[in-house]
């Protein structure tokens, strides 16, 4: 289990999006899909006296060890209920929207090798003299014939689901009337009171950074200062919610990025802990951008991180220390540096200090690496974000892919500097799952894939803690 | 030794000589002429200034278009296929090459409709040679050298005047390509000059430049 950071991952931002999703339970549901489960009612029961007991404790004693324990216990509580209640779709519409076209695909090639066969069938059956023989071509093509008739079928089946699964997948994600004008509500009333300092009902200072609807999953997301987090009550503020709009089901999430600590805004700027997507220079031309960090990794025992080759050591010079940022301290030595395409152009840089699982969004806060993509993953259409140094945040889709290098092509835009960076799919809020290391430019990135370095006999393995 | 085995000797001996020169001859860069090996047909790329010829061979299909896109360093082939084929193509390291940093050389990816292609190499100090087996449905063959975001563009579309490979094109072909007057360029002890006439470019030695300026006929660029 993660024991820090973002959104649903999060102990304390599930406990935190429970606490007040109680607060509002007792009155009618209108988001949450009840399970015809006896376990409901005492489930919600002991979650409620969890909250009036961390209440309690936050109102009287103050004793942190107590809340964090009651804390601990309301995390599990909540974690049974919402697996109970369905606050998430039980089938996994994408998956299975993939798993079919993959079958789709399959299919395809099938028909295309039939009918290039049923072609040759038909030539040789024009062309024979030998009479006995017809007949024998005639039954073989049938057959064939038959036979794609059958895999069309299929795949007109196929095809029928796909559209029903997007159809389910459209209607559970529908949000109903009521639950719009709700989710906007709490958002109108948080921005008011928490982040438009103009408003008349603004509290004053306060760690809620930003609010957003988070219409798939059905919920509002707080963002919260980390750093201040601690003088911040989700329960008072649930309390003023429930006061203010009334009682209701609504998921509110608090997600409390990792404290990064950047001196400026942008990747180019010291970070500390190191964070995946910020600026490298090389110990041998400190004062030039050499690439960017790709993403925590562990090679046995060692802790540090994935970039590019090149960024290590472009000109076989035979550079492995490297600083961040330029012109900044050394944060690392390269272990081990995989030149050229046929190696997958990558290196893991052990690192001499603190390091995260994230990826870069600010100066004070990241994208949080729940885990990385199977070898399976890396489909073409896949839409993906890289961060780097130069380019900061872009997008694009997967486009083919080289497997003899490991890499794979994309429209993913990159500039110099952006060598390195971490290529990723967003999960949720800003839970992450890692897919590669940026490596070359043809009109969109080219990145080696995590599975090329997992796979590989250095066994390096993404760090997702 | 008999006769017959002298006879082979020499025979041989003259052959061995007669391929050699040959090829030093036919690989040699500063020798204007075309290629004019008969197996290979050439293809005429323009980039920027440059005319660069591509000799290629393919076996069950045709080349209908070629074309370069400098900054990704992707050479781009379009092929009309007409069965399972072979396509060899002789690849000018000035017009695509792919080097590592430290400018030793790495592969090319070679891909056809999003899909690696296996393919062999062979390669001298002036041009690469791919030999790619490609499939039926073939429509397009991507060949791709290393261009890392840091360095764009550095091993394509190097031009430079280097027969029968690479030509500069003459001021005006150049100017018809869409090539700015500040742009032009003139082979190495040529300069640049504008006739007065009609403002078209010439490239002319010093000598002859002088003496042009001198007449009214030209004035010099700058």
């Amino acid at each position: 289990m993660k024991n820090k950071k973002m959104t649903t991952i999060n102990a304390k931002t599930i406990l935190f999006a429970g606490l007040i999703l109680t607060l509002i339970v007792p009155i009618a549901g209108i988001n949450i899909v009840r399970a015809e489960n006896n376990q409901i009612p005492q489930l919600e029961q002991q979650m409620e006296q969890k909250i009036k007991q961390i209440q309690q404790e936050s109102e009287l004693s103050k004793n942190s060890e107590i809340i964090k324990n009651l804390e601990s216990d309301y995390y599990e509580l909540n974690q049974a209920y919402n697996e109970i209640t369905q606050i998430t779709p039980k089938i996994d519409y994408v998956n299975e929207w993939k798993t079919r076209d993959l079958q789709i695909m399959a299919l395809d090639a099938q028909q295309r090798a039939s009918q290039k066969a049923i072609d040759t069938l038909q030539e040789n059956l024009d062309s024979t003299i030998i009479t006995d023989l017809k007949p024998v071509l005639k039954e073989e093509i049938k057959q064939m014939q038959n036979e794609m008739n059958k895999r069309d079928q299929k795949i007109n089946s196929l095809k029928q689901e796909i559209i029903e699964l997007e159809r389910q997948s459209i209607e559970f994600h529908k949000l109903t009337p009521q639950l719009e004008q709700k989710l906007n509500d709490i958002e109108k009333y948080l921005s008011n009171t928490h982040v438009d300092e103009k408003s008349s009902d603004f509290v004053g200072e306060n760690p809620v950074e930003v609010i957003r609807i988070d219409n798939v999953q059905k919920k509002v997301v707080v963002m919260i200062d980390k750093e201040r987090s601690s003088v911040f009550s989700p329960a008072v503020l649930a309390q003023r919610l429930v006061n203010t709009l009334g009682s209701e089901y609504v998921m509110i999430e608090f997600a409390v990025p990792e404290l990064v600590s950047c001196t400026g805004s942008t990747p180019m700027s010291e970070c500390r802990p190191l964070v995946g997507g910020i600026a490298l220079a090389r110990y041998d031309a400190p004062t030039t951008l050499a690439g960017s960090i790709g993403y925590k990794a562990t090679k046995g025992t060692d802790t540090g991180f994935v970039t590019a080759a090149h960024v290590v050591d472009f000109s076989g010079t035979g550079n492995t220390k490297m600083l961040q940022p330029v012109n900044g301290a050394q944060v690392g030595t390269a272990t081990i540096i995989k030149q050229g395409r046929s190696n997958g152009d990558y290196a893991f840089v052990k690192t001499t200090v603190s390091i995260n699982d994230d990826i870069f969004i600010n100066s004070s806060s990241a994208y949080d690496i729940a885990s990385y993509a199977s070898s399976s993953e890396h489909t073409s259409g896949s839409f993906l974000y890289k961060v780097g140094a130069t380019s900061n945040l872009s997008w694009g889709s997967i486009t083919g892919s080289i497997p003899s290098a490991g890499m794979i092509t994309t429209s993913i835009p990159v500039s110099g500097g952006d060598s390195g960076g971490s290529v990723f799919k967003v999960i949720s809020g800003t839970s992450v799952k890692i897919f590669g290391h940026i490596t070359e430019n043809h009109s969109g990135a080219y990145y080696t894939t995590v599975n090329h370095l997992i796979n590989g006999i250095y066994n390096i393995v993404p760090a997702t803690t | 030794m008999s006769l017959l085995t002298y006879f082979f000797s020499f025979f041989s001996i003259s052959f061995i000589l007669i391929c050699f020169v040959g090829l030093s001859f036919a690989f040699d860069p500063s020798q204007e002429y075309s290629f004019s090996d008969s197996v290979f047909q050439t293809y005429s790329l323009i980039v920027k200034n440059y005319k660069y010829e591509i000799p290629y061979n393919i076996l069950n299909g045709t080349i209908t278009n070629i074309k370069i896109d400098c900054k990704s360093v992707d050479l781009t082939i379009d092929v009309e296929s007409t069965n399972k084929g072979e396509l060899q193509i002789h690849l000018y390291r000035n017009l695509i090459d792919s080097k590592l940093g430290n400018n030793s050389d790495d592969k090319f990816f070679v891909l056809a409709n999003s899909t690696e292609l296996p393919f062999t190499e062979t390669s001298d100090i002036i041009s690469r040679t791919l030999t790619i087996p490609f499939y039926e449905d073939t429509s397009q063959i991507k060949i791709t050298g290393v261009n890392y975001p840091e360095t764009s563009g550095i091993n394509a579309c190097r031009g430079i005047h280097n027969p029968p490979y690479s030509y500069l094109l003459p001021p005006l072909q150049q100017i018809r390509q869409g090539t700015e007057l500040i742009d032009i360029e003139c082979k190495q002890n040529l300069h640049l000059v504008i006739k007065s006439e009609d403002s078209s470019p010439a490239c002319l030695t010093t000598e002859t430049k002088s003496k042009l300026i001198e007449r009214g006929w030209a004035k010099s660029f700058s």
